[in-house]
This record gives structure tokens, sequence and C-alpha cells, in this order.
């Protein structure tokens, strides 16, 4: 080599170094990339806005407002300034080091202070965003702005905690993927944007089959956190029933869970969904006995499976079971909504013993849960004292009228079912009519509503046969929970929304035991039959709504079709991937090796054998454009990428030896095992290259590749204790 | 053959003090048969090397000072009726040398530049309808002031890519400069150079030369670089094959001279500028720095350990 080409070297290392120390010092964006990298801050921290606590709120924007206030000044000085082409940039360490560092530190003294409020899952949510939103302060190089975007991405994911409905999903990873389409174009800025969403798309849909295998295969372990009720005002039943409250309901389009038969769908009629037995009346509010807030008679739970029940004496199984799954939208409450008379196997289900079916915790996200039911069976078949004295109490002062009419009625019918016909023949008979907007009755009277106004919906019907009931000596309680469902054809599936909400009442007759008796069907029948009629529904229409009315766009066959096409790929959603729980994988695991022990082992053999030789195909097909056929070749340019990880770039037009040589100068420790990899790429490639037989270049290969391993161990030992 | 070589560069570079690297080039373009250009300022050497590249050589020597009404006739001969045998005969120009120096081509007409270069690219001259061959190693060694410069015809394309390399000299460096500046003699003498090389072995040397090995890997890296000229959105031109072909052969004359049989990216990287600059920026002067900027761009955009990938 001559002296000056020599020296012209010696000028390019020179510079390339001095290029590399001034970027690691401290990186320069330009507006654009900067800009960006504001708005995907925002709207990474947008996906949990929900969940945070004001004053962190206030903290983020004020964070992101400075860096954009610091900037966007600059920016705009600078281009009417210089009034050029020159693109400009700019630096978002704005602050010293010290004032993050008491920012970081007190921050996070006031995320401990707030944790006894907060709760662990927020108190975490919080220190990952707080310290997101400080991350910002301290863009220094490629390496921060890369850490950067990964956190944003898991902030972004991580409100998938809170909310897991189809669409947020779906804009959670278009966000993920935006996120990570801006990472690629911080890193290849020069990459042409069809090229960067090429790449992209490719990257997803490689790690696609991974992340599949992954969903299934990798442990579902439970929170160890507890999701806060944050949404208890949701709407929804409630653990007391005033007369009045269901009509709220009624309007609510809101779901409240779907429910998937695994033979036919049983008809409208025979779908009570119960939720809950009321049997304590104090004259204007129904509620659970013995329950004072938030506590619970421990004696009145009990487990829900089929074995259980079988022994006790509280029922008497008969006929065949209906087995379905139900996916319980969160309610923030415990029970859950099953048919009569419901078993399930599920360690985290238990029964009440009212029969109603209950969540061994808050149902703070979408629940999954196997139910088999036996309609015929026999609720209990003797009562017990205890039981028929709590359903007989009765508060007598408030109803006086209702009181001395079913006294009246006991002495006219001594037969238990004459009396509940007579009344319900009442109800069928005269001018009560059904409404979702009674009128107003003073102190929630019952007298008022039988006697004079005579309008009401479910709620006040059930409310005054359970007290007819009562006050003639039948043991009778109210229930609530849903009735019917909307079928949706797509999916056959039922969905049954707030609006099903019901209520209906119960009374116990010898040898019957609990007997389903729903006054509102002697009333409107058609509610029961049908669902709501759409009489109903327009009434409210009428009512509630100003110049625009859903009606008309209900009305149009299109808007229904798709809305039940959303809904179902909700619904699939919601089964398959949300409800996806640790015991779901517990079964399919189990259902997977009970089938491989049944002789299915060969099918399953070969399918996997067509896996991974698809596996393979693909790895290769992606590999081999890439790949040169000089396997010398090869393991050379990837001794290069080795060395470009770990900051010894070469720089492109360098050859070889200029390379290794760069190599010796600047790095000696790792010479001894470059070089030879470098002096048997450069004789093959350049002199023996037709020379050597096909074992000689083995040999050597075999030879590089130690040397190979060696420098990737020399190297990630440097690395080890640089750091 | 290699020490031969290597006193034959002694030698000029004793002459041509302080430029140990373009007399280098200029002695492998002749190796690889081509033409080269000397481009520079006056007085900056270029007619020292061409006269020293010649004799060292040992090969019949012409120089023919271009001036605008220098005539095609000039160059290439005239056919003059002969009284003795009845016929027209030859009278051959300075061009039927085996060693032509054009100085100053640029200052004559192009009808006479183009005589110059039509006998450099085809070796032969036709006179009156009579075709005559040159002499058999025939080097044009051409040298052409600045264009910028007053009374200059510029070199169209076409005839510039018919010289394998364009060197500039450049200004001495201190040393090289005090060096010549010191030097006793005002000229040295041409008696004083030694014609180191028969014409035998000048034509063994080519012949060596032309064996000289590429691999796949450096045609993959000459290919790479043609490439990338041609993707290039400057206003620089692009590298045709046959520029691919000289960069080539003038790789093979360097490793050659480089006691090497065989060819690596180092002597592409070489011999790239001079080879391919003039084609690249035919109107570009090279003169001072910057001159190569463009090769050292398309270089700097190939790498040669993986020039397709």
């Amino acid at each position: 080599m001559t002296k000056t080409t020599e020296q012209n070297l010696k000028q390019k290392y020179k510079n390339s170094t001095a290029k590399k120390v001034a970027g690691k010092s401290d990186l320069k964006l330009n507006s654009k990339m900067y800009f960006g990298l504001l708005i995907f801050q925002l709207l990474n921290l947008l996906t949990l806005v929900l969940q945070f606590n004001f004053i962190y709120l206030i903290f983020a924007i004020f964070a992101l407002a400075l860096q954009f206030m610091v900037h966007f000044k600059a920016f705009r000085q600078a281009a009417s300034n210089t009034n050029s082409a020159v693109t400009l940039y700019a630096s978002p360490k704005i602050l010293p080091s010290w004032i993050i560092l008491v920012l970081a530190l007190s921050g996070s003294v006031g995320i401990a202070l707030a944790g006894q409020t907060l709760g662990l899952l927020l108190s975490m949510i919080h220190l990952l965003c707080f310290a997101y939103s400080l991350k910002l302060f301290e863009i220094t190089s490629r390496k921060d702005l890369y850490q950067l975007v990964v956190l944003g991405i898991f902030v972004a994911t991580s409100s998938l905690i809170f909310i897991q409905s189809i669409y947020f999903s779906i804009a959670v990873i278009v966000l993920v993927l935006a996120n990570f389409w801006i990472l690629i174009h911080y890193f290849a800025p020069t990459m042409a944007l069809p090229v960067q969403t090429k790449l992209l798309a490719k990257l997803s849909l490689y790690s696609v089959p991974v992340a599949i295998v992954l969903f299934i295969v990798f442990p579902k372990l439970s929170p160890f956190w507890q999701v806060p009720n944050v949404e208890s005002a949701k709407v929804g039943l409630s653990d007391s029933v005033k007369i009045g409250d269901i009509a709220q309901l009624a309007l609510s389009d809101e779901l409240a869970f779907r429910v998937s038969f695994q033979n036919n769908n049983p008809e409208h009629a025979q779908l009570y969904w119960r939720a809950m037995v009321l049997d304590d009346f104090d004259g204007v509010t129904w509620r659970q006995d013995q329950q004072e807030e938030g506590q619970h008679n421990k004696q009145r739970y009990g487990s829900a499976s089929l074995s259980h029940t079988k022994d006790s004496v509280d029922v008497a199984i008969k006929g065949t079971g209906l087995a379905y799954q139900v996916i319980a939208e969160p309610s923030f409450q415990s029970w859950l909504f099953a048919l009569d008379f419901a078993t399930s196997e599920q360690g985290n289900i238990g029964q009440r013993d009212d029969y109603a079916l209950f969540y061994r915790g808050i149902i703070s996200q979408t629940l999954s849960y196997q139910v088999t039911s036996y309609p015929k069976a026999i609720l209990a078949p003797n009562l017990s004292a205890e039981s028929r004295a709590l359903n007989l109490a009765l508060s007598t002062d408030n109803n006086p009228k209702l009181l001395a009419k079913a006294q009246q009625l006991r002495k006219q019918y001594s037969e238990d079912k004459s009396l509940i016909n007579h009344v319900l023949a009442e109800f069928n008979q005269q001018d009560y009519f059904y409404t979702l907007q009674p009128p107003k009755l003073n102190n929630n009277s019952l007298d008022q509503f039988y006697f004079d106004t005579k309008a009401g919906f479910c709620e006040h019907y059930a409310s005054t046969f359970t007290y007819v009931m009562r006050a003639a000596g039948i043991p009778a309680r109210m229930v609530v929970g849903y009735l019917g469902g909307e079928l949706n054809p797509n999916g056959n599936y039922l969905s049954v929304y707030q609006r099903n909400a019901h209520a209906w009442s119960e009374v116990w007759l010898p040898e019957s035991g609990w007997q389903r008796v729903d006054p509102t069907a002697a009333v409107a029948p058609e509610r029961v039959e049908r669902g709501f009629s759409n009489n109903l529904r327009q009434e409210y229409n009428h009512l509630s709504s100003g110049l625009f009315s859903m009606q008309s766009l209900r009305a149009m066959q299109w808007y229904q079709q798709l809305k039940m096409q959303i809904d179902a790929i909700d619904y699939q959603w919601t089964r398959w991937v949300i409800g996806y729980t640790g015991q779901k994988q517990s079964r399919v695991m189990a259902q997977l090796i009970a089938s491989l022990k049944q002789g299915k082992a060969i099918g399953y053999f070969m399918l996997f054998l067509i896996a991974v030789a698809l596996l393979f195909y693909f790895v290769k097909s992606v590999q081999v454009k890439d790949k040169p056929k000089d396997r010398i070749k090869a393991l050379y340019l990837k001794a290069l990428a080795l060395l470009a990880q770990h900051n010894v770039v070469k720089i492109k037009s360098m050859t070889a030896q200029q390379f290794a040589h760069f190599v010796d100068t600047t790095h000696p420790d790792l010479a001894a095992n470059f070089s030879p990899i470098s002096k048997s790429f450069t004789e093959l490639a350049y002199q023996n290259f037709e020379e050597l037989s096909q074992q000689e270049r083995n040999k050597r290969l075999a030879e590089i590749q130690a040397s190979y391993r060696k420098l990737r161990w020399q190297l990630w030992l440097n690395k080890l204790s640089v750091k | 053959m290699q020490t031969l070589v290597a006193n034959v560069l002694a030698q000029i570079e004793s002459v041509v003090i302080g430029k140990p690297h373009q007399v280098k080039l200029a002695l492998a373009c002749l190796l690889a048969k081509g033409h080269i250009l000397i481009e520079d300022l006056p007085g900056m050497g270029k007619t020292t090397l061409a006269n020293t590249l010649a004799l060292t050589l040992g090969l019949s020597y012409q120089r023919i000072q271009f001036t605008s009404d220098l005539m095609p006739s000039d160059v290439i001969g005239v056919a003059i009726f002969d009284e003795t045998s009845k016929s027209f005969q030859l009278h051959p120009g300075a061009i039927f040398n085996q060693v032509v120096l054009a100085d100053e081509v640029n200052r004559a007409s192009p009808k006479t530049q183009s005589a110059l270069l039509e006998a450099m690219e085809e070796g032969r001259v036709s006179v009156d309808g009579v075709t005559h061959e040159l002499p058999a190693p025939f080097f044009v060694i051409a040298t052409q002031n600045p264009m910028s410069h007053a009374g200059t015809y510029p070199l169209p394309e076409s005839q510039l890519d018919r010289f394998m390399m364009r060197i500039s000299l450049g200004f001495p460096t201190v040393d090289a400069e005090r060096q010549i500046l010191q030097s006793t003699a005002s000229h040295r003498d041409v008696e004083d150079i030694k014609a180191f090389l028969k014409v035998e072995q000048l034509r063994e040397i080519q012949q060596l030369i032309s064996n000289v090995r590429v691999a796949p890997e450096i045609v993959d890296y000459v290919i790479a670089l043609c490439r990338v000229s041609r993707l290039n959105e400057s206003k620089a031109k692009a590298l045709s094959p046959r520029a691919g072909k000289s960069l080539l052969a003038a790789a093979k004359s360097w490793a050659f001279i480089e006691n090497r049989d065989y060819v690596i990216p180092e002597d592409i990287q070489a011999v790239f500028a001079p080879v391919c600059e003039h084609r690249l920026a035919p109107q570009q002067h090279h003169i001072f720095e910057q001159a190569d900027e463009i090769s050292q761009q398309i270089l700097s955009q190939v790498d040669p350990t993986n020039p397709l990938g």
C-alpha cells in the first residue's frame, strides 16, 4: 500500500471514530422525528388515561408540553433565520441530569406514598408511566431512543389489563405496530416508507406463529394484583332492589353476558337467568338476607360441583343436563348467571344455598365459565324451618291494604295453587298494564301500585306477588336476573344485555319445591316470550330522544346485520382469546395428552412433522436470499456483523485487509481471533479461489468456525466487564 | 521480471521527485497497454514524467507539441510523390513511434485531436486510402492544461474514454520541492536515463500481467462499482462496460507491480479514481484537492467484502 492511500485510510478512521463519539454524546433528531416521538408518547399514555391519578396526568402533560414548547420555539426560530432547506435538529435533553434525578426520586417516593390508595397494580402502572415520561428527557443516544419506544409499547399494551373489548384491542395493536414502525424509522431513516412498511409487515407476520404458540402454551398465572373496582358506577344489577330500579337498566344496550349452548338453544321463555335471590323485604327494599355492607354470611356459600349437590338434601337432580358456556362481562360484583339448577365444576365458582352461582372474587375482567343445568331438578324438596321462616317474614306496617287482601284470599282458597292462580288471573284480567314508565309511587307503596296506578313492570309485579304470597303464608322470595337473550345467528350464541334484566318470584310448594312464578307473564306475556317488544322500545324512544332517533337507524337492515357481525367477532374474540384462562389452558393440555394416549399420537406426530418441515422450509426460503453460497464468506460476514454489534464497525468501503489492520491497531485483543477469519476469507476469496478442494475448504471452515466462537465469547466477556 | 519493473520505477522516481504514486499509476497504465492523460498546470513536471517513462521503457519516442495550428498531417504524416519510384511515399509523422508524447493535447484543433485519438484507438492510420500499421507497443502519453486556461479545446467524452487513466501530479510536498529547487541541473539530461527494458521484455511483462488471476469476488466488485455509478443521482456519467474492463486491466497491472499474481480489492481501489474519474466527470477538472470526489463517493458505497450483497 502506498503512503497516500494509507494516509487517506487513516483520515477515514479518524473521521469515523470522531463521528461515533459525537453520536454517543449527543443524539440529534430532526423536527419530524422529534415531534413523532412526542405524539407517540401522548398516544401511548392515552390508552391508560382512565386509570391515571390526576397528579400524574398533569405531570405527564406538563412534560410533553415542556418538550413541545422548547423545541417548537427553537425550530421556528431556526426556520425563519436560516431560510434554507437545511434540516433542523434537536436534542430532547433539555434538563440537566440532576433535575431528572431529583424528579425521579421524588416521583417514586410520591407513588410509594400513594400506593396504599392506588393498590399494587396501579402503583406499578404509575411507576412505569412516570419512568416513561421522564425517559423523554434523557434521550442522548440511539439506545435511549430504543428504550423509550419499547417502554411506550409496554405502556400501551398494559392498558389491556383494564379494557379488553375487541375495538380497544385492535386500537392497541395498531398503536403497537405504529410504535414499531417509528422504531424502524428512527433506525433506518433513509429507508423509503413502503420499504419500512413492508419490513414491518414481514416482521409482524413472522412473529405471529410464535405469538400463537406462546399464547397457547405459556403458563397463565392468575394476576397477583386485585384490579381495583374502578367501574363500580357501571350499570347492572345491584344486590338490593327498590321498585323502579330495573327500569334504568331497560334502556341500557350494554352487554351483560353471552352464552353458547353445546346442543340446541332452549326456548326464550325458558331462559330465566338466575343472578341472585332476594329474600329479605323491609317494606321498601328487597335484599339478600343476613348481608350487611360487603359482608357475606359464609354459611350460605358452598360448592357448585355436581357431586357436592348430589349429596345435598336441598336439591333432587332429575332429567338430563344442559351444558353451556357463559362469558360474563366485568360487573365488579361476584354473582354469576345461570339457568336453574346450575352446577359448575370450576373451582373458582361456588353456589349459594339459594341456588345462585357466585364467583370467588370480583369479576373485574371478562369471565368465562362452564355450566351444566338441570331444568327438571326439584329445588328444596324439603324446606328447612329456618328457611321457611325467612321466606315468610313480612314487614306489615307499610302495605296494610295488600296484607288484608292476602289474608282474605287465604280464607277463600285453602289450596296454595289456586290462590296463586287467582292472583295471576287478577293481574291478567283486570286492567293492569306493563310499562317501563310507571307513575311515581309514594314511599314505594305496593298498595298504591296494586289498587290505584296498576301500571308497572316486572319488579312491581314480582314484588307485589311475593308480598301477597308471604302474607298468605306461602314461602316466597324474589329472584333477580335476566330473561331471554338475543340469538346471534352468525355465531350461534345468545347475547344478554342489561335491558334483559328481569325480576320474578319463587314460591315454595310442598313436593314440587321452589317453583318459578313470573307475574309479569300474566300481565304482558310477550315480554316473556319475545323479550322486549318493539312497542315498549318505541315508547322509550318517543320519550327519550329528541331530533335524532336511533330508531330510524335501527330499522335499517344493514345496520342490524353489521351490528350482528361485529358482535359475533367480539364474541369469538372474548371466547377464544380473553377467555383463554389458566384453567382452560390446562384443559386444552389435558385434552391433548388424553388424545395422544388414545392413539391419535400418530396423527399429531404427523402434524408436528409437517409443522417442523414447513418451518424449516420457511426459514430456509427466508435465508437463502441473503446468504452467500460460500460458507467461508458467510462466516466472515457473520463475524463482521458480530463485531459491528460491539461497536467495531467496518466502514463500507474498507477491504478485508484494511479492516483486519484496523482491528489490529484499534482492538489488538480481538485481532487474535478475528485475523484468522479475515485471512482465510481474503485468501480463499482472492487468491486460491479455484485451487482448494472441497475437503480443504471444509477443514479451513472448521478452523475459522472455532475462531468465530472464540471471538463471540470474547466479545461477550468484554461487554460484561465493561458494564 | 518484477525486479526489472522495480528498477524501472526507481529510475523514474529519481527523476520525477516526490510523486511515487502517480509514477506507479502511469507505469501500471502503460504496462496494461493503456494510454494515459496527464492533466495539470504548466510546470508541474508532466513532460518530465512522460519523457522519463518513454526513455526508461527503451522505446522509440517522439514528442509533439500541440498548438492551435497543428494539422492532422503533422501528426500522422503525408504521402508525397517520389520521383525515383514514381509513386506516393508516406512521410511518416510523429505518431509512428512506440511512445508518442502529445504535449498540451487540448490546444490543438478538434480535427487534429481526433486524428491522434483515432490512431490511438485503432493502432493504425490511413493516409490517402492506404492503411499503415503503427509500431507494436504503442503508447500515447498526452498532457493537457486545465480547461479554464485560454485557448484550449476540451476533449470530447468519447475521446477521453480512450485514455485508460487520467492522472494529475499536483504540487510537490515541501521536502520534494526543496529537493527539486536544490538540484544542480536545471533539467536532468535525457542521456542519463537508461533504457531498462527491451521490447521483448515489455511484451513478456504484458503477457504476465494478462495472466494475473481475477477472482469472481473481484469481478463482482467491479460490477458493483459500475452499477452504483449508474444508480448515482448526481450529474456524474455512468461507467460503461469498457470502463469496467479498463478498471480490471489496470488493477491487474497494479497487482503485478505490487508483486502479486492475483488481484485484491485494494488494487481496484488504487486505480479506481484515475481510471474512472474522467469517465464519470469529464468536464470536471482534476486539479488540486477534491479531484476524485465522485470516485470516492462510489467507492464508499460498495462493500468490497460483499459487493453484490
